[in-house]
């Protein structure tokens, strides 16, 4: 008998909302997280708009953080803080040797990485504080989390660009599932990257005001940043200490294109979608929405729609689709946890968020992507995609508590 | 019962040399691959040394076409893919894409292609970078082309956690295969020795009140800080089963992991602890005693503090045993590697373990007293019948992994 995971705690940073209260609201509310970027001047930049996260300086953990964690520990340190607190980790009763931590990221700490590769083109490397080195290797954020609250477990990052919480959180309910630990805090993270912003926008996929995802006149994603994490353990264990119950990992499916660097193939989509619905043992029909990875850009948009039909044929039209990157942007190796997230508290608050922005339908994106307005109803199986460079995908099935 | 996880192939690109054979027999001569850094422009450090890979030729192992776009890193990877491939004797007809993956570990990834992109957008301006090299950024720009060259679909999955990386990578294969007993997958670790983190590391060894850039002698009383290194080491794994339907060979097997982890801030004893309860651990899940192990491949990489860790907790697990299990730390020839670094010590624990001989620990003069609660081995050439060697990976952070490797019996 296979164990069942579940998810018994959750902490979000997005740039529309920071904690598990204010997101839901954002989600059930449809508010954009996508404004100018403060942070640094982008005159010379082709494009101004982007998802950071507003006020992260000011949260208060109620304990001293050490002076050289970077933007992305700090971003992971807040989901986690509010996940572990939920899922009373700290209460006494579990083992510390047995709880770990598998966070995935696209880039680390991209910004002390941006800041010291700035300090070196421009020869001001005599300005840096040393300690700024330390943030090379990513570990450090999934260290930082470990030490700070006591955890002895498993304690490890994962890199899998912008599908490394899906794989984490897989990761994470397979470690437990074979006896590697008791509890994963599992989940995505990744700072505001200015090669992110440069990058995408060399190949004019950023979108100049809002993102739109399956809109017809959609111009691209938005660079965002964010931290997503879940508390992941074995629902026997769940029950016995009483812990409140969010979601079940039903399936995951994981898979890898090895057909192109950054353009999407279908079929490889189409395939980790198949291969969760296995996993978990359901048929197409039994699935109540998708949370797409809908980016927003015309190429992929368009390859996960049929990718959908694919593996859905003409239920795919029944089967409401939406993007909250349509509101959060992409926030690389934190958009699968963070979308995670939202399925969790779409499946305990029964509504389905919306993609906002959504002006005009696509002939080549036909399904119900649940425009402008959240969809008040009951669900009871949600898919979870996630696509990243490199062709690596990967989906989850979740259900009801 | 669960399946049984196999080696099958090994491909090594290392400062001791490329490919299994001629880094065996600098290992089992005790060469040292630490040398004068060329590669970059060091003149702002007052660091010199490397352990770095100097005779790779990626025309000549993976192919001339697309070189251009595919940094060194990623060469690095591609390489030891096919040698890894090739050694493991597996025919790519008879394993079909969707049954074959990679999982890698690094704990830089492309630093030194970040840098580029980043050099371009700070004095071209960020509208003239480079569409091309854009994709090289992510920390796991490593493993794209692995898939697409030899056609692997079921899975690639990067582990980017420091010195741990390849460890990690490690046990993450071996929990699918245990899932998927029918897939074959590519797994080790793979890091390139970079401006930045060669710049880094000298730094924060500064801070430290190390050197870091004298030699590498792991145990010995004048050590002083790690030299960094480069290279990788990928492995063929699949499960015995897997291994017996294709009438591969096997190398060997992955009896057992443990981990834990202790904070950088707590202190010796809860430090000496972690190390210990991973070694345990793995022990205990090879389902074997303590004293059955023949040979440690150490992660002593001539730091102070961590050599003196591993050693205390290699008495604590072992007790009297200690003084008499070989143990040796490959790092005093290969430099710390991060996160290939547990990668090619299971290479040379396998390759120990196939031909009886055990690698050595160079550069000792005088073993630290505090550190000579274990057996060094220091001479080369040692003869020595290896049924199960133990790995270990102690990471800066905190994170501990050890794993247990057997013959195939």
């Amino acid at each position: 008998m296979k164990k069942e995971i579940v998810i018994t705690g959750i902490g979000v940073v997005a740039p529309n909302a920071i904690g598990r209260d204010h997101f839901l609201r954002a989600l059930q509310e449809g508010v954009s997280g996508i404004d100018e970027i403060k942070a640094f001047d982008t005159k010379d930049y082709p494009v101004h708009r982007g998802g950071e996260v507003k006020g992260l300086e000011t949260i208060d953990f109620g304990f001293e953080l050490s002076a050289y964690l970077g933007r992305t520990a700090r971003l992971a340190l807040v989901a986690a803080h509010e996940a572990i607190a939920e899922a009373k980790l700290l209460a006494g009763s579990l083992d510390p040797k047995r709880i770990g931590v598998i966070l995935g990221t696209t880039s680390g700490e991209a910004q002390a990485i941006e800041t010291v590769d700035e300090a070196w083109a421009l020869g001001k490397q005599e300005q840096l504080l040393p300690d700024i080195y330390a943030d090379f290797s990513s570990n450090i954020v999934a260290s930082s989390i470990s030490s700070i609250f006591g955890f002895a477990g498993p304690t490890m990052m994962l890199a899998n660009a912008c599908s490394s919480g899906n794989f984490a959180i897989s990761f994470g309910g397979e470690m437990i599932r074979q006896g590697e630990a008791d509890i994963i805090i599992a989940g995505g993270c990744d700072a505001f990257s200015k090669v992110a912003f440069a990058g995408f926008g060399s190949v004019h996929a950023i979108a100049p005001e809002i993102c739109q995802p399956f809109d017809r006149n959609r111009r691209g994603m938005m660079v965002s940043e964010g931290a997503g994490v879940v508390i992941l353990e074995e629902r026997h264990q769940a029950e016995r200490r009483g812990a409140e119950i969010y979601a079940t990992i039903l399936g995951s499916g994981l898979g890898c294109d090895a057909f192109h660097l950054t353009a999407p193939d279908p079929e490889g989509m189409a395939n980790v979608m198949r291969l969760a619905l296995k996993d978990a043992g359901l048929a197409s029909s039994e699935v109540g929405y998708i949370n797409a990875h809908g980016t927003g850009t015309t190429i992929n948009d368009a390859s996960e729609t049929d990718a959908i039909k694919r593996v859905f044929a003409d239920h795919a039209y029944r089967i409401p689709v939406s993007s909250i990157k349509s509101m959060i942007g992409h926030t690389m190796g934190a958009a699968s946890a963070i979308e995670t997230i939202a399925c969790c508290l779409a499946l305990q608050h029964e509504f389905l968020p919306p993609t906002i922005n959504y002006q005009e339908p696509d002939p080549q994106c036909d399904l119900d992507y649940v425009p402008n307005r959240a969809r008040f109803q009951r669900v009871d199986v949600i898919m979870n995609n996630s696509f990243a460079f490199g062709g690596n995908n990967a989906s989850l099935i979740l259900g009801r508590s | 019962m669960n399946p049984r996880i196999c080696i099958s192939g090994i491909g090594v690109i290392s400062p001791l040399g490329i490919g299994c054979e001629s880094y065996w027999a600098s290992l089992a001569a005790g060469r040292d691959g630490v040398s004068q850094v060329n590669r970059f422009d060091r003149s702002p450090l007052r660091c010199r040394l490397g352990a770095q890979v100097l005779d790779f030729d990626a025309a000549a192992l993976i192919g001339a076409k697309g070189l251009r776009y595919i940094d060194r890193l990623s060469q690095f990877a591609i390489a030891a893919a096919r040698l890894a491939l090739e050694d493991a004797g597996v025919s790519l007809e008879e394993i079909e894409a969707n049954r074959r993956g990679i999982v890698l570990g690094t704990a830089f990834g492309g630093l030194t292609s970040q840098q580029d992109f980043n050099r371009e957008r700070v004095l071209e301006g960020p509208q003239w970078v480079s569409p091309m090299k854009f994709p090289n950024t992510p920390i796991n720009a490593l493993s794209y082309q692995i898939p697409i060259r030899f056609q692997m679909k079921l899975v690639n999955v990067t582990i980017s956690s420091g010195m741990t990386s390849s460890l990690e990578a490690m046990r993450y294969a071996g929990l699918m295969l245990r899932r998927r007993p029918d897939a074959l997958l590519l797994c080790g670790g793979v890091e390139e020795l970079s401006f930045l983190a060669y710049y880094g590391t000298y730094f924060m060894n500064e801070l430290a009140g190390i050197s870091g850039d004298e030699i590498s002698c792991p145990f010995d009383q004048r050590r002083n800080g790690y030299i960094l290194g480069e290279g990788g080491a990928l492995m063929v794994l699949e499960t015995l089963q897997g291994l017996e339907q294709r009438r591969g060979k096997g190398l060997a097997e992955i009896r057992g992991y443990g981990s834990a982890f202790a904070p950088r801030q707590g202190n010796l004893a809860v430090k000496i602890n972690a190390v210990a309860t991973a070694m345990q651990t793995a022990i205990q899940n090879a389902a074997i005693q303590p004293h059955q192990i023949d040979y440690i491949a150490a992660s002593a990489n001539s730091g102070p503090q961590t050599d003196l860790i591993e050693a205390k907790a290699v008495a604590q697990v072992f007790g009297e045993k200690a003084s008499s299990i070989p143990i040796s730390a490959i790092k005093s020839m290969l430099g710390e590697a991060f996160g290939a670094s547990g990668a090619l010590q299971v290479a040379a624990a396998i390759l120990a373990l196939q031909r009886g001989i055990l690698p050595p620990t160079i550069n000792i003069e005088t073993l630290d007293p505090e550190c000579s609660c274990i057996n060094c081995l220091t001479e080369m050439g040692r003869r020595r019948e290896v049924r199960y060697a133990l790995v270990n990976s102690i990471d800066r952070y905190g994170s501990v992994v050890s794993l247990v490797l057997g013959r195939i019996e």
